[in-house]
């Protein structure tokens, strides 16, 4: 891959004899990274480590093609870090808080009190900018921190669980602030989290960690499988339909909402829409709703947590 | 007519590389300490002093006044002199001085307490730049009571004077004035960064640095007195910087006794300054070890 904008390899993080991250080696371009996995997977630790917050016990973490432990603060200067803690400056206003990262990232007074005012805009803290952080609700907190890591406008942002503990007009928001920064401004976002909505929602790219070791990583379109099965609504009742596929030998799995997923089961690869519409016709079941069943991020997440443990069994 | 998008806008042209990041946490931490009505009042209660001096220098010239009539302890104070100055230093301004360094108790405290270390440290800012950008803070509020009155005063008394080489005689006053206003303000500033590191509030903070300096001074005081050991004075924080400007600022004998500050129970009288320099060189390393221990940017987790 050219220019990476994250790379790492066999990257150990110990805390005490704890392993949090067991030599992971991964590699990412442009665009948009989802950073998926349970609580505890590493996930924040793999961001402390490229942030240079701590310091790796074996391997090495480039980002833009510097060292993060070498060029830490060259590092830190091109990219945003969104914390996942509840973190400000007590007693500073929204504008003054993201003002003074701005400073603290190495804008001038002028250009930073400009920016954050630009930002905090953009975020949605118009008029609450002139308030105390320590005022601001939960919602306001994370976009306020959201509002920082952007103020010096890096070349890649490092979210870590932007959308905890948001109500979920806040969490749409945030999801289409991080959207817009992706497609329309070229921004590369790195988003961390253990809501997978979040990062299907928004990125394109998506690595799997589990207990300290990548499980999967890649495309989430190429990662998620198709079973070769079809999802299926049907006019009326749809009874006579689905007895006559199993009569042929077809597996059929039905849900409350009145579709249902029609696998092959034993009949060696027959099953395509032409065979369904055909049964629907035998049956006197009119089909409105025939697409291929393809995995969800989280059938695909769940499947890849399950394999990784089994791999471990 | 065009319509431009005013949302976010990505930064074009160059940036240049960054460097004294210390300021921007100096300003801030100074703007926050004086958003507080009780520093303000208290910082300019602390001038108060400044105004007394000011006034005993400028008034025999405004009304006249015979001011060799007065004795030989007229000379310390109706002109600028070592033992007016550690007279204004040690006696008089001192109290504002540890006053103000307690309230500057959330220095880090507030920063641990709203865990606003991974904000700073996840920048292009070294541990450094932080340590010295909140030294800054508490140097720049106490030098303000020390340092800056203290060159006011002289440059009010050489204008004022009109004696031939008055200039040249006091002009080594300068630096050992600049030294002895450090010497109060640097060991305060950094015991008081240690103490706020380790404490999870600004009031922890404030009683700890509180109780730290006055407890030291009592149990000096009555080991000094009940054994009369004079080296236990070497346990007081006070003690051992009065000792060192005492050095420092060199007043003339006939100065101190007309001033009552020879007088005085001091305990270090008959302990040899270096001594207290050891002293005090030990508490400014712990002080400092501390800080870059409990205030990390980078956490080593290898094991």
């Amino acid at each position: 891959m050219e220019n990476p904008i994250l790379e790492t390899s066999d990257l150990v993080v110990r805390y005490g004899r704890n392993e949090a991250l067991k030599g992971i080696d991964l590699c990412f371009g442009q665009g948009s990274l989802g950073l998926l996995g349970p609580n505890g997977a590493g996930k924040s630790s793999l961001l402390r480590v490229i942030f240079g917050l701590i310091r790796p016990a074996r391997g090495t973490a480039r980002v833009l093609g510097l060292d993060a432990a070498k060029d830490g603060v060259r590092v830190r200067s091109a990219c945003g870090y969104m914390p996942e803690s509840d973190c400000h400056i007590p007693g500073l206003s929204g504008l003054e808080f993201t003002s003074f990262c701005g400073r603290i990232s190495g804008l001038n007074a002028a250009d930073a009190k400009r920016r954050a005012h630009e930002v905090l805009v953009y975020v949605g803290l118009k008029e609450e900018r002139y308030r105390k952080v320590d005022e601001y609700s939960r919602g306001m907190k994370q976009k306020v921190k959201f509002a920082a890591a952007l103020v010096h406008d890096p070349a890649v942002l490092f979210l870590d669980e932007p959308t905890n503990g948001l109500d979920p007009q806040a969490r749409l928001e945030v999801l289409d602030l991080m959207r817009d920064l992706t497609t329309n401004k070229g921004m590369n976002v790195v988003l961390s989290s253990h809501l997978l909505q979040d990062v299907e929602s928004v990125c394109q790219d998506v690595i799997m960690l589990d207990r300290g070791r990548v499980r999967a990583s890649g495309k989430i379109d190429q990662l998620k499988q198709s079973d070769g099965g079809f999802v299926v609504k049907v006019h009326g009742v749809p009874d006579p339909f689905v007895a006559l596929l199993s009569r042929r030998g077809f597996r059929v799995e039905r849900d409350d909402r009145g579709s249902m997923l029609v696998l092959d089961g034993n009949t060696n690869g027959t099953l395509n829409v032409r065979e369904l519409y055909r049964i629907g016709r035998e049956a006197g079941t009119p089909l409105r709703h025939v697409v291929p069943a393809v995995e969800t991020l989280e059938d695909l997440f769940l499947r890849t947590l399950q394999e990784g443990q089994e791999g471990q069994e | 007519m065009p319509i431009y998008d005013n949302s976010y806008r990505r930064i074009e042209g160059l940036r240049p590389p960054s460097r004294m990041l210390f300021l921007p946490i100096a300003g801030t931490g100074l703007r926050l300490f004086f958003r507080r009505r009780l520093h303000r009042i208290l910082a300019r209660v602390g001038l108060i002093p400044f105004g007394v001096m000011l006034l005993i220098l400028i008034g025999p010239h405004v009304i006249d006044l015979p001011t060799e009539e007065f004795g030989p302890g007229a000379a310390a104070v109706f002109h600028v002199s070592g033992a007016g100055l550690y007279l204004y230093l040690s006696k008089w301004v001192w109290v504002f001085l540890f006053l103000l360094t307690a309230l500057a108790g959330g220095l880090i405290a507030n920063d641990l307490r709203a865990n606003a270390l991974e904000i700073y440290f996840s920048r292009p800012l070294s541990l450094f730049d932080y340590f010295l950008g909140k030294l800054l803070v508490i140097l720049t509020v106490l030098l303000g009571l020390t340092l800056l009155p203290c060159l006011l005063l002289f440059l009010v008394d050489l204008t004022l004077t009109e004696t031939q080489g008055f200039w040249f005689d006091q002009l080594h006053l300068l630096p050992r004035t600049a030294a002895a206003c450090l010497l109060m303000t640097v060991p305060y500033g950094l015991i008081m960064l240690a103490i706020s590191s380790i404490a999870r509030t600004a009031r922890n903070a404030m009683l700890l640095f509180a109780g730290l300096i006055m407890m030291t001074s009592i149990i000096s005081n009555i080991l000094t007195q009940s054994l009369e050991q004079p080296l236990f004075g070497l346990i007081s924080i006070n003690a051992n910087m009065h000792r060192l400007m005492e050095i420092v600022l060199a007043p003339n004998p006939d100065h101190v006794n007309a001033l009552s500050l020879g007088n005085r129970n001091f305990p270090l009288q008959d302990v040899p300054a270096l001594y207290s320099a050891g002293v005090l060189a030990a508490i400014i390393t712990f002080s400092v070890l501390l800080f870059f221990r409990r205030v990390r940017g980078v956490e080593v987790v290898s094991a």
